[in-house]
Formats: structure tokens, C-alpha cells, sequence
């Protein structure tokens, strides 16, 4: 055995490795024998770390925050995914059952309806006619009516007192402050 | 095996009782592992629990703390992997019953700066030379020089040859010699 082989028997390896034969050979080479005694005391340092401990106290408390934590994972439901919340199910069988048969429906529907017609006509809406009267100057009354146009175009709301209207018929209510004007409301 | 089969069925009970039993020892490995002992406390608490949600997954190819071990072990390599940079040495207490241990009596009977030296100097010098080995060096010293486990089971339990484990045991014991070199004869 050369030296390398020997240092790495004591580098590397315990003291079961070590037989007499070998430890005579290190015995005999002071480089080898200091490096022996180097490595034992390295060992020893290490195993004083077994001295390291942690206090009771705190002992318990681990091993109490290990059963919360595993409780507070058993009370927590897991998170459903998407599929599960629509199938309704967490059981593999019956979500692939739903899955099938939904399927089977999609498949039954596509050979069953008609085929589409070959060409649809567009049918377009006809313009809408928006009738506005010209105010009359020195009208004290504003004609306000409701409106399908843009909110872009409908009138701003005024800040003077509104009055609404009627038409102007005897025996009927009349409000606002001067006489109403017939009013088209035909669009 | 009575208490593993009981925690599979939920039972809470049986599954504290079988922390109680192993949670010192698998406590101490991860301690050794990361010279912290808030860091070891929340590696265990996961190794329990991650434990716990995988029973169904223990054979009983071997015993229940040689496979928490094992989960241990890879959990701590995997910290110190993903730990950016060394955090702070934070130590536990030495027990008292080291000063009646053969070796600490034999290193302070004789003449070596060990002698003057308080028992937590000691510690922090001792710890700060362990940061100073990788994950890989460090976790063969921890197992086999502070945990006491034989070559081949480190192998298995690190997934390679024992071969590889005296090779990282040379460097990181040549490292360690170098980092104490003020204790060595």
C-alpha cells in the first residue's frame, strides 16, 4: 500500500478501516502518523457537536407546531379546480363519466340538427328618423322627449327650471308658465 | 409499524407519538446540516408534515426513521442549495454532559489552546468551520463524523457509491483540518 493509498484510508475512511497491519505502517511515517492524529482530532471536535441541544421547552413546542400545522392542513379543504367546480365532483370516475357524457351529447346534437342554410340574407335595419323642431325665438317653454340617440348627441341638461308639456286642448291641464305648442311626437 | 399503520388511517395521536420518538435525532441532523437552529425548526416541521401526507407512500422496505431520515436529509440539501448566501450562525445550548465526555476531557487535559478556551468559543469555531464546506462535503461530515452513520449508508441514502463518499470525507476532513488548524497538534 503507498502513501496516497494510506491517506486516503485515513482522510476518507473510520477506524474499522484502520487494521493493525495498516496502523503500524502509519506508525512508522511521521507525516502519516500526524496526519492520523490530525484527523482524530478533527473527528473528536465533530462529535462534540452531539452536545448541541435544544431545550425542553422548546422540544415540546416543535413538536406541538408540527401537529397544528398538520391539523390546519387537515381542516383546510383543498382549492377545487375549475374542472371540479363544474363538474361538481372531486372523484376521478364520475368527472370522467360527466365528461363522456357530455361528449356523447355534443356528438349527438352535431348529427342530429339540420345543416345550416346555404346563405342568409342581411336584413337591414331601417334609418332611424330623428325629428327636431326649430325652438321659436322668445319660447319660454323647452320640448324635451326621450331619445335613442348617442348619448354624444342628446341635449345637455339645462340649469334653468324645466317645464314639461301637453297639448294644448280646452279642458286639459296646462303646464309651465306660457301656453304649450302641439307637439309630433310621431317617430 | 403499529403507529405508522394508525397515522395512515389519520390518527393523530399515533402520528405525535412517532414524532415524539424521532423528531431529537432528525432535529440534530438538520441543526448539524445548517448551524441554525430556526432554520432546522422549520426544515422539520416540513419534513413531519410532508412525512405525514405521504405515508401512503411508505413501503416498509425500511423502518420509519430511516425513511424520515432519508426525507430529512434531501430536504437540508436542497435549503443549503437554494440558501443564497450564509445566514447567521444561531446555536443551541451545549448540554452540560460534554464536559464529562472522554474526548473533551482528553483534548483539555493536555496542552492546546482548547484548554483556554470557553465551551461556546469552542462551538462558534467549530460551526463557522463547518459553513465553510459545501452542501455535498458537509452533509457526508454530518452523517458520518457527528451522526455516526457507516459509509454504505450514506451512499444509499445520498443515491451514490461509497467510493464517492470517502472522496468528499477526504476533502471535507482536509478542509476542516485547515479551517482548526489552531487546534491541531
Amino acid at each position: 500500500m503507498n502513501r496516497s493509498e494510506l491517506e486516503a484510508l485515513i482522510l476518507g475512511g473510520d477506524e474499522a478501516d484502520l487494521t493493525p497491519d495498516i496502523k503500524a505502517l502509519i506508525d512508522a511515517d511521521p507525516q502519516l502518523k500526524d496526519l492520523y492524529q490530525r484527523t482524530c482530532l478533527t473527528r473528536q471536535l465533530c462529535s462534540l457537536k452531539r452536545y448541541e441541544r435544544p431545550d425542553r421547552v422548546r422540544e415540546v413546542r416543535m413538536r406541538q407546531d408540527i401537529l397544528r400545522r398538520i391539523r390546519q392542513q387537515q381542516d383546510e379543504p383543498g382549492r377545487l379546480s375549475i374542472w371540479e367546480v363544474l363538474t361538481g365532483s372531486t372523484t376521478p370516475a364520475l368527472r370522467f363519466g360527466i365528461a363522456a357524457l357530455f361528449l356523447a351529447l355534443i356528438g349527438i346534437q352535431l348529427f342530429t340538427s339540420p345543416p345550416p342554410p346555404p346563405e342568409r340574407a342581411v336584413v337591414e335595419q331601417p334609418a332611424k328618423a330623428v325629428v327636431s323642431a326649430e325652438a321659436t325665438p322668445g319660447a319660454e317653454v323647452i320640448l324635451l322627449a326621450s331619445t335613442n340617440l348617442p348619448a354624444d348627441d342628446r341635449l345637455p341638461t339645462p340649469s334653468y327650471p324645466i317645464a314639461s308639456v301637453s297639448n294644448v286642448e280646452p279642458g286639459r291641464i296646462q303646464y309651465g308658465p306660457g301656453p304649450s305648442r302641439p307637439v309630433s311626437f310621431d317617430y | 409499524m403499529e403507529l405508522v399503520r394508525r397515522s395512515r388511517a389519520k390518527d393523530l395521536v399515533a402520528y405525535d407519538e412517532l414524532v415524539g420518538r424521532y423528531q431529537g435525532r432528525i432535529y440534530s441532523l438538520l441543526y448539524n446540516m445548517t448551524s441554525n437552529k430556526e432554520d432546522a425548526e422549520d426544515i422539520l416541521q416540513e419534513v413531519f408534515v410532508k412525512a405525514y401526507q405521504s405515508l401512503d407512500k411508505f413501503r416498509g422496505t425500511s423502518s420509519f426513521y430511516t425513511w424520515v431520515y432519508r426525507i430529512a436529509v434531501n430536504r437540508a440539501i436542497n435549503f443549503l442549495k437554494k440558501r443564497k448566501r450564509k445566514s447567521a450562525l444561531s446555536l443551541d445550548d451545549v448540554d452540560l454532559g460534554i464536559e464529562r465526555d472522554p474526548a473533551y476531557v482528553e483534548m483539555t487535559s493536555r496542552e492546546s489552546p482548547i484548554r483556554d478556551m470557553s465551551i461556546h468559543e469552542l462551538q462558534r469555531k467549530l460551526n463557522e468551520a463547518l459553513k465553510t464546506l459545501s452542501e455535498k462535503h458537509r452533509t457526508v461530515v454530518v452523517l458520518h463524523d457527528i451522526q455516526g452513520l457507516p459509509h454504505d449508508e450514506i451512499a444509499d441514502m445520498l443515491g451514490c457509491s461509497a467510493g464517492t463518499v470517502r472522496s468528499r470525507l477526504f476533502y471535507a476532513r482536509q478542509r476542516l483540518q485547515a479551517e482548526l488548524t489552531e487546534f491541531m497538534p
